[in-house]
């Protein structure tokens, strides 16, 4: 018996006394048994959980906290089956708590069932696609995990459970069924990925037209995952979303759309708009808020404010803050054990830091505000030329490019992959690698402006940038077929060939 | 002493006991005839309880027999009391083994004084009383045996049956019997059949099912309830009046019958039966031409009409012909022959039109069979089937793509056009200007005609909405202007205008295209969801036989093949309708793979869940990812592509004008009602006064007019005959008469009219009779009356006119202002529709049918403007009704009323602003509809039931 068996064995043992000495000693025993198992659910020490239940069960076997417990771990466990199975008892449906649970249960069941699942033990990774198709992903997926996880372990100090469950879900009605979001809340702020049930739920690239930044996504859910069971889920919002707003990429290089706009500038422009909320008033979720221009505003509110604590605050002051919720009566109290100072003075002071702040201008493609101008005759020539490429007259899509005012959509990246397109067509590779140059000339990041990138730079024979344009059209659109196949060459490596083969079933997104 | 005893008592003895055993078992037989368990048991009980007691009484008697006590105390004590009791004494001497009683006894002078009383017994009296003894037992014996044989000559019959009864088995007795003789079997078959009664002869026969069986015969022993059987059934013969029992039986499947004696629970049968073999009534044979076959509704020949050709053929008769359509769970019958029940055969044809509802609302394969039914009414009537003419629909989605497709294309062809137009510059003059010119009307024209193609084809009974129609024509249009400018000059001027027509028509098309692949997406979801529910509820019923560990149907499973196969077929089409289509055709060929993958599992209960997972899905036929916040950004969680342009689909321009002035063409009609309703109600009001003041003055007039038409035939004699017309004048002047008493001048002299129109069709119809060879000889007496009466009609009639006359100016100089009024609304109303049509020429958003119409409206509208402000209202009412009759005929040319809005793409920003619900009075135009026909089916022709008539037509319009 090694060390670790050891010592599992020796807390199970403490587990069964403590259980066997609660339990028949008074009525509420099953009660303690239950909150100390959802603590050691929730924070994703299922064994445990699982090992207390058991003995709680068999000592009371009628108990409904007991059963409500079974319920919570059974779905934390990935096994919606079996919660829905004890859920079958009407008194616990007839309870808020039992409904709830019954619904996450139906939903989660109905959507994993009879999906595939992929396994990496040695890495203790589980994904689960509801789309066969997007096993592809599942390389970049790891690795993104893999990543993620010793970035959040470097900069949190969090340990990780045994598994690390994601399921990609194929749409949001998906996506609410597994996590209980409100499909409206879910399509009004565009929410892609949620962590709760111990798991990651994740939407897919294929959802989205253009895909979106998935891997960053992966990196900001884990790090939910991570708050959560390092604070036991006892972190305010505000910790929860401006954390994971800054570790979301911090597990990578620095990018080049990284803090663009920052945050302090969306927050600033927010309060412009009164679209600015106070850190302790952003209700149950980001994501329920009523436009996604305020949960814009809120998450560069909770970005700027974590920062400010983490570059301001004592050293370490975020993973002590951490470890302090587990055991403090509220976030206040934790927040002055690990910074010294409460809410509100913090609050206080980086509104005063902010307010000295020089404002930086918000493109206005980016919202917050007006549309930009003419943009209707960009929406419009845009598709011509669309269409024109589509048809193959790369001529005529430049003539109508050439009609826009000058500048017009010069940081649209749709339509500097227009200019880019119609010139390579015309065979003008100068033209075509000059709106394409420089990343920092773009809005946003684009999935299709990255492949053609990457594909006009491996024609000039710039490898390495071409593969990292790739990297990076992965990261935003990973089933585009340029993206994907890399412009159309021979993929050397498997699971590059995979992702292509995917696109190419998909195949072409236009109309 | 023993032996002389019994010389003379066994013999009678021995008589009495068989006699006893007699009675017991005539006794048992008739008890055990009853035929109940109880019955039998109790009987052989009783024989068995005799033969015991008589064996056990006459052992006893021996053993007493041999008792020498018993012998003295009770034979000789009999008759010699004091011989006995000295013998007695001197047994007691002895014990019972013959030894001294008692110590000292001397055995030899024991014995010796036994031998003495003995010797002075006398046998003579012993034999006296034995003699008696015997003759008690005689008399008993003989009182038993005449017992016994009294029951039996009462009816010797019944103690056989009984015994025979009493050794059944299975409630059957082991003898047969005979218990009907002369026997007469008749067999009448059913009625609907017509065939005569026959007697049966043979022990088997073959009759029609439903015969009815007559068997007849006389009855060999009374008292029996004798019974017609084939082993199940019984049926009881009853006494026929004559002497006869009789018994009927209707005869379903085959039998063996015979006739039984039923005791109890056990039946005698006669050896004799009859077996009758059942001629079923087949069911129709029907036979479908071609069937059973396949027709692919979507395949390379567009199918639009399936003719099918059918023969029915029966044994007996047919009663009906059914075309039936089956899909799912879905079933249709319709009647194609109703028959008498006599005819044996029929042969028609039908021709089922692909565009039928039934087939139109099937996703699944339709099959098409047809049914006859036969006129059985023994079993009830069967149903004969063809084999299945299987339709098999395009998969739902199909048509959707095929339009969207042809819209493509269409697009396409602009796109390429439009290429055409920015890539060539205008050549100079000369040839090479001509080359370019007669290309590019070429062009056009070609363009024009695909356009054509596209907007007039049907694509599996799907066609381009009209309203589509008129805004791509309108587009055209403009199009066209700008094609023939710069043909007539080409400059780069022109050029610039042609290439920006051809911009917005690419737009609009484009936009078209792809709000019709959204919505048609969506629509397809939704026809969808009926076909993946049915296959959750298979795939549940299934689970189900699996944990019960039942065989699965065949048919479910068959049920559960079809149901993927469209919906696989489905989510292909789906893929053609654009994003949103290749979006959720994509969710569903991900289901399906998780369906089928758990099926082959065997794990049934998931497999379900996946395809309720599809439902879910197919339900909310959204994008699957699309924020409805600014810029079309994701990133509600984490990253996102913030401000990228493009996802989302905007309405063109021309869609968003061509929308405006559908809709304010509508507003317009409802506008111009409204005006056109308040003037002709200003101008036909009378006040309250004038109308009771002219209702007291007609009242000499009503009599009049009842007086005038006093002479003619209050019925008519036919509808060709003056009498006929002569009592519908009569009729129509009592109307007139009523009208004037209520102050109703107007419904008089309408009343008035027609009464003078009857007459005169009264008289034609009189001179035609007077030269006819029917002639019915008083013709000329009834000309003079009908001339009498419009005589005196014609100037009340004048009358009512000119007092009409009189009100309705009076009614227009009160209401000169409200005209005034109306004049001016009328002309803003022209003007807004000038308008309207300018709008629609600028933008090319209305086609030209629509424009003329708006323009002539436009004009009649300014007339009546001019009219009413005139006072002169009479023509600008009938100028106001000249105007919305155009303004109506400008919004039927804008094509289909249900489909104002062209569908807009996911998440496009659909026109969801507020909609008024109309109230009753806001649009005039139904209003005065359901005036036009209440006054129209109100008219006084209808004479005594006006007002019925009018109450049913308020009835039908409400």
């Amino acid at each position: 018996m090694n060390r670790s068996s050891r010592l599992r064995s020796l807390r199970a043992l403490g587990l069964f006394v403590c259980a066997t000495a609660v339990l028949p000693a008074s009525a509420d025993g099953p009660l303690d048994v239950g909150a100390k198992a959802r603590d050691l659910t929730l924070g994703l020490d299922l064994d445990d959980a699982r090992r207390l239940l058991d003995v709680a069960a068999k000592a009371a076997p009628t108990s409904i906290e007991v059963a409500l417990e079974r319920v919570r771990l059974a779905i934390y466990d990935g096994d919606c089956d079996a919660a829905l199975a004890i859920l079958a008892r009407p008194e616990l449906q007839k309870l808020e708590v039992g409904a709830v649970l019954a619904e996450i249960s139906g939903g989660c069941a109905r959507v994993t069932a009879a999906t595939h699942i992929e396994r990496d033990d040695a890495r203790g990774i589980e994904i689960r696609y509801q789309d066969d198709e997007d096993r592809a992903l599942t390389p970049v997926l790891v690795e993104t995990i893999v990543a993620a996880r010793e970035a959040l372990t470097r900069d949190l100090g969090v340990t990780w459970p045994k598994t690390t469950r994601f399921v990609v879900v194929r749409d949001l009605l998906s996506l609410s069924a597994m996590t209980g979001l409100p499909y409206d809340a879910a399509r009004t702020t565009g929410t892609v990925g949620v962590a709760k049930w111990g798991r990651v739920t994740l939407l897919s690239p294929r959802a989205s037209l253009h895909g979106y930044a998935w891997r960053d996504t992966v990196a900001h859910e884990l790090t939910h995952m991570a708050i959560t069971r390092a604070s036991l889920d006892r972190a305010p919002l505000w910790l929860q979303e401006g954390l994971a707003k800054r570790e979301e990429v911090r597990w990578r290089p620095p990018g080049p759309f990284d803090d663009r706009p920052s945050p302090e500038s969306l927050v600033l422009r927010g309060m412009e708009l009164k679209l600015d909320l106070p850190l302790d008033k952003l209700g149950p979720s980001i994501a329920m808020l009523p436009t996604a221009d305020a949960a814009l505003v809120a998450f560069a509110e909770v970005t700027s404010f974590v920062r400010f604590l983490a570059e301001s605050g004592p050293p370490n002051v975020l993973p002590k803050l951490l470890t302090e919720l587990r055991t403090a009566k509220g976030a206040d109290e934790a927040l002055v054990a690990a910074s010294g100072r409460d809410l509100k003075t913090w609050d206080g002071t980086w509104r005063t830091w902010l307010a000295a702040k020089p404002k930086d201008s918000i493109p206005p493609g980016f919202g917050l505000g007006a549309a930009p101008p003419n943009l209707s005759e960009l929406r419009e020539r845009a598709r011509l030329a669309e269409l024109l490429l589509g048809r193959e007259h790369p001529a005529a899509a430049l003539a109508e490019l050439r009609k826009l005012p000058a500048a017009a959509g010069q940081d649209d990246p749709v339509l500097r992959t227009l200019w880019g397109k119609a010139h390579a067509g015309l065979g003008q590779s100068k033209e075509a690698e000059a709106v394409t140059r420089d990343p920092k000339e773009l809005l946003a990041s684009y999935g299709p402006w990255w492949a053609l990138r990457g594909t006009l730079l491996r024609g000039s024979g710039v490898l390495g940038d071409a593969d990292a344009a790739f990297v990076e059209a992965v990261a935003q659109d990973p089933i585009d077929i340029d993206a994907a196949c890399e412009g159309g060459v021979e993929l050397p490596r498997p699971e590059k060939r995979l992702l292509c083969d995917a696109a190419r079933r998909r195949g072409p997104q236009g109309d | 002493m023993r032996d002389a005893w019994l010389r003379v008592v066994r013999a009678p003895t021995r008589r009495a006991v068989v006699a006893l055993v007699a009675l017991a078992l005539v006794t048992a037989s008739l008890v055990g005839r009853q035929g109940t368990d109880r019955s039998r048991i109790a009987a052989v009980l009783g024989v068995i309880l005799t033969f015991g007691a008589a064996a056990v009484w006459s052992r006893r008697r021996e053993r007493r027999l041999r008792s020498t006590k018993w012998v003295v105390s009770e034979l000789i004590a009999v008759e010699q009391p004091d011989v006995a009791g000295r013998l007695s004494r001197a047994l007691t001497l002895f014990d019972e083994s013959g030894n001294a009683r008692q110590a000292g006894t001397s055995l030899p002078l024991a014995r010796l004084h036994v031998e003495r009383s003995v010797s002075d017994v006398s046998v003579e009296q012993l034999r006296r009383g034995a003699k008696r003894t015997a003759a008690r037992w005689l008399a008993t014996g003989v009182t038993l045996g005449l017992a016994a044989l009294v029951v039996t000559a009462l009816d010797p019959f019944a103690i056989i049956e009984g015994a025979n009864v009493l050794f059944a088995r299975g409630g059957v007795a082991p003898l047969t019997g005979t218990w009907v003789e002369d026997t007469d079997v008749r067999a009448r078959p059913p009625e609907y059949l017509h065939l005569d009664e026959g007697r049966v002869r043979a022990a088997r026969v073959e009759l029609p099912r439903g015969t009815l069986l007559t068997v007849r015969g006389a009855p060999t022993h009374r008292g029996r309830q004798l019974l017609l059987t084939d082993g199940h059934t019984e049926v009881p013969f009853v006494d026929d009046g004559s002497g006869k029992v009789v018994a009927r039986w209707a005869l379903g499947d085959s039998v063996n019958l015979g006739v039984v004696a039923r005791f109890g629970d056990v039946i005698i049968e006669e050896a004799s039966t009859l077996a009758v073999v059942s001629i079923a009534d087949r069911a129709p044979d029907v036979k479908l031409e071609g069937a059973p076959k396949r027709i692919a509704l979507a395949g390379e020949v567009e199918v639009t009409e399936i003719p099918l050709r059918y023969e029915v053929t029966d044994d007996h008769g047919l009663r009906e012909v059914h075309l039936v359509l089956r899909s799912g769970s879905r079933e249709e019958r319709r009647v194609l022959a109703k028959l008498d029940g006599e005819t044996r055969s029929d042969r028609g044809g039908h021709v089922l039109r692909a565009t039928d509802t039934f087939i139109k609302k099937s996703n699944a394969p339709v099959d098409i069979l047809v049914e006859a039914k036969d006129n059985d009414a023994v079993t009830g009537p069967k149903w004969g089937a063809s084999p299945a003419i299987t339709l098999v629909p395009p998969s739902v989605g199909e048509p959707e793509a095929r339009r969207v497709e042809a819209l493509k294309k269409l697009r396409d062809a602009l796109v390429d056009r439009l290429a055409w137009r920015l890539e060539k510059p205008v050549p100079p003059a000369g040839e090479p200007r001509k080359h370019y010119v007669a290309e590019l009307v070429q062009g056009a024209e070609a363009d024009m005609d695909l356009m054509d193609s596209v907007l007039g084809a049907s694509y599996a009974g799907l066609r381009v909405p009209g309203r589509l129609q008129a805004m791509f024509r309108a587009q055209s249009r403009k199009l066209d202007d700008a094609v023939r400018a710069h043909a007539r000059a080409p400059s780069a001027a022109s050029l610039a205008a042609l290439t920006k027509q051809n911009e917005r028509f690419v737009l609009v098309v484009d936009a078209a295209l792809r709000g019709f692949g959204a919505k048609d997406t969506r629509d397809v979801a939704k026809r969808l969801v009926e076909v993946a529910e049915d296959l959750a509820s298979e795939l549940g019923f299934l689970a189900q036989s699996e944990a019960r560990k039942a065989k699965a149907s065949p048919r479910r499973v068959e049920h559960i093949d079809a149901a993927l196969s469209i919906l696989t077929g489905s989510a292909t089409a789906m893929k053609r309708l654009g994003s949103l289509g290749r979006d959720i055709g994509g969710a569903v060929d991900a289901a399906l793979v998780r369906v089928e993958r758990s099926r082959k599992a065997v794990d049934l209960v998931h497999s379900e869940l996946a395809a309720r997972d599809l439902v879910a899905r197919l339900r909310q036929p959204d994008a699957s990812f699309g924020s409805q916040g600014s810029g079309h950004r994701a990133g509600g969680e984490s990253g996102g592509a913030r401000g990228v342009m493009g996802e989302g689909d905007e309405m063109s321009e021309e869609e968003q004008a061509f929308n405006e002035a559908s809709r304010d063409l509508d507003q317009l009609i409802g506008d111009h009602a409204k005006q056109k309703g308040e003037t002709e109600a200003a101008v036909s009001g009378a006040s309250p006064e004038e109308l009771r003041s002219f209702a007291e003055e007609a009242k000499k007039h009503a009599e009049a007019v009842r007086e005038a038409t006093a002479g003619l035939p209050s019925v008519g004699g036919g509808s060709d005959s003056w009498t006929s017309k002569g009592a519908a004048a009569r009729e129509h002047a009592e109307q007139m008469a009523r009208s004037l008493e209520q102050g109703s001048p107007a419904d008089a002299v309408q009343s008035g009219k027609s009464g003078l129109a009857a007459l005169e069709e009264a008289r034609r119809q009189v001179r035609s009779d007077r030269f006819s060879r029917f002639g019915f000889g008083g013709e000329a007496e009834a000309e003079r009356r009908i001339d009498d009466a419009k005589r005196k009609l014609e100037p009340e009639l004048r009358w009512t006119e000119e007092k009409l006359e009189a009100m309705k100016k009076r009614a227009a100089e009160r209401a000169s202002g409200q005209l005034h009024q109306s004049g001016e609304g009328e002309q803003k109303l022209a003007e807004r529709m000038g308008k309207l049509a300018e709008r629609g020429k600028e933008k090319g958003a209305l086609p030209a049918p629509a424009l003329d119409s708006l323009e002539s409206a436009e004009r009649a509208a300014r007339d009546a403007a001019r009219a009413l402000r005139e006072l002169s209202a009479e023509k600008g009412v009938s100028k106001q009704a000249e105007a919305q009759r155009l303004l109506e005929a400008a919004r039927e040319a804008l094509g289909d009323e249900g489909q104002s809005d062209p569908p807009r793409g996911d998440d496009g920003p659909t026109d969801m602003g507020h909609a008024d619900i109309p109230k009753a009075d806001a649009h005039k135009g139904p209003e005065e509809f359901r005036r036009r026909v209440i006054q129209g089916l109100g008219q006084p022709s209808a004479g005594r039931l006006k007002d019925a008539v009018r109450r049913y037509a308020e009835g039908l319009l409400r």
